[in-house]
């Protein structure tokens, strides 16, 4: 049987295929791949494996960005040490793990039950499964380091009200009154925010749940915003997304 | 302490206040009472008039008491809810806080290194026990400062365990005057940039990452690294702000943070041992 491993600790590999071998002297270890970037290259040489054991986190990011550029329709194991959220996502979907340190016995279990299914091991729409967790997992920003003449200075999220677009960049607004410029734009700001705590009014505004004041509804369905700090223009929600903006400003589960 | 005594200056005040105005309005209208009551009691207007002060003055106390004791009671209830809330919150930061030292990423990938040692090179295994017991241990230690050379050695034994697990890949180089190992740091202030860099990098053998820690003539002592970003940037750790805000409560300093020339390096101050009071390091 062909095995591949994606592991960017050389022990934690070695240890790996050692096991391995002693639960079935047959097995052919491929190679082991170390980074994402060498690991799209070796699978768009080489013929599938039969059976792929993957580590989460890589020496270049997370494993999972692997599955954008690449069609893997074969059985994989992921292992990792510790990661909260996709191991229940990982359970639901019946996409087989290992916990870090490997255990044997579990090792054993995971080859039988792959042996057993074969290639129906894995779900058939992984790519979209990962995807999914994959945006679970990314942890948003808790500070941004801020230019400040020829400094950094990290400045938490939780002091940013809100942040306008400034041409191809946005400034941030805090709540003490201090405004600092970005130099990237509102909607790479956006990807990096908690979408509970953040909202985009429109094109020019993101703005924190916090800094809300009360809202305006007009006879025209639109919808004004007002926050707990001065802005210099009204900000104005279309009559399109007022909806979302209730179904966000309203949502429960945001403790 | 300054809160209490105004409390108590408070209540007293309204107390004497609300009994002061009761008097008044009962003088002011007795007259009134007299006229309306007289035929029945048959007292002059001088001895009613006392008997109507005494009289609305027990009354005045006794529903102020009243109403001081009712608002007593539900103040209570409120002040009980209130610490309950915080104590779960209290066990909440407790408990957060601890599991951030503990770090189950750290943890559960060196008890991985370590399975893979044992049995194969039983020599490097047990030097991999030893790191790793220093590294818990000085993490639980929760004194406010602690000495350079302290701190560096501290980061030495989690290198080492970084090492044997990333191998070439990684490098760290020092450049510690020696003049300065007396001097003073906040602990774990240096391995959390060591940390944050081999976190937010990419090691590789194709391109291996050099760390470098330097002392400077002002008194300072800086971590470097290059940038070579990790491809999903998940920059969730709040060591960073953590550590700005301590220096800053602490020393009432700041770090330099800077990114220049592909270039990422935080500065601290180091701390004269002299310049402070401080009774434990």
């Amino acid at each position: 049987m062909k095995i591949l491993i994606i592991e960017d600790e050389v022990i934690a590999a070695q240890n790996l295929m050692r096991m391995l071998r002693e639960i079935r002297s047959d097995f052919e270890i491929l190679t082991v791949l170390q980074t994402i970037k060498d690991s799209v290259e070796w699978f768009n040489n080489h013929p599938e494996p039969e059976l792929l054991f993957m580590d989460i986190h890589l020496a270049d990011g997370s494993s999972f960005s692997i599955f954008d550029k690449v069609e893997i329709e074969y059985p994989i194991i992921f292992t990792t040490a510790y990661d909260e959220y996709s191991l229940s996502a990982f359970e639901v979907n019946g996409i087989d793990y290992l916990l870090k340190p490997i255990n044997r016995t579990r090792l054993t279990k995971a080859i039988s039950k792959f042996e057993r299914f074969g290639k129906k091991y894995n779900t058939d729409n992984l790519r979209d499964i990962i995807e999914s967790i994959a945006v679970k997992e990314n942890r948003y920003r808790s500070h941004f380091l801020i230019p400040h003449r020829d400094k950094l200075i990290p400045l938490p999220v939780q002091n940013i009200a809100y942040a306008c677009a400034e041409m191809k960049t946005a400034r941030i607004f805090t709540f003490d009154g201090q405004d600092y410029p970005l130099d990237f734009s509102l909607e790479e700001l956006m990807k990096n925010l908690d979408k509970e705590a953040f909202f985009r009014a429109n094109r020019q505004y993101i703005i924190s749940r916090h800094a809300i004041k009360d809202f305006t509804i007009w006879f025209s369905g639109k919808l004004t915003v007002n926050l707990t700090i001065p802005v210099s223009e009204k900000i104005l929600v279309s009559k399109a997304r007022v909806p979302e903006f209730k179904a966000w400003f309203t949502r429960i589960n945001y403790l | 302490m300054i809160k209490k005594a105004q409390g108590k200056r408070y209540i007293y005040q309204t107390f004497l206040g609300t009994i002061l105005l009761c008097l008044l309005i009962s003088s002011l209208t007795s007259r009134l009472q007299w006229g309306i009551l007289e035929p029945k009691m048959g007292l002059n207007f001088g001895e009613f008039a006392v008997l109507n002060m005494v009289k609305d003055l027990i009354l005045s106390i006794i529903v102020i008491t009243i109403t001081y004791i009712l608002y007593l009671y539900t103040k209570r209830e409120q002040t009980i809810i209130t610490n309950h809330n915080l104590i779960q919150e209290n066990i909440r930061i407790k408990y957060e806080s601890l599991k951030n030292q503990l770090d189950p990423h750290f943890l559960f990938n060196s008890l991985n290194t370590l399975s893979g040692l044992v049995g194969m090179d039983d020599e490097k295994a047990q030097d991999y026990i030893d790191n790793l017991s220093s590294v818990f241990r000085y993490t639980l230690h929760s004194k406010n400062v602690c000495k350079l050379e302290k701190e560096l050695a501290y980061v030495d034994a989690y290198f080492s365990l970084m090492k044997i697990r990333y191998g070439d890949n990684l490098e760290l180089i020092c450049n510690i005057e020696p003049e300065y190992y007396d001097y003073l740091v906040i602990p774990v202030s240096i391995q959390l940039l060591v940390e944050n860099a081999i976190k937010h990098n990419i090691i590789s053998n194709s391109d291996p990452l050099q760390i470098t820690i330097e002392t400077s003539a002002d008194a300072s002592v800086t971590v470097k690294n290059p940038i070579r970003p990790k491809i999903n940037k998940s920059i969730g750790g709040v060591g960073l702000v953590n550590l700005t805000e301590r220096y800053s409560i602490l020393f009432g300093k700041t770090i330099e943070i800077k990114e220049q020339n592909g270039e990422f390096s935080v500065m601290i101050p180091l701390i004269e041992r002299s310049s402070q009071k401080i009774l434990n390091f």
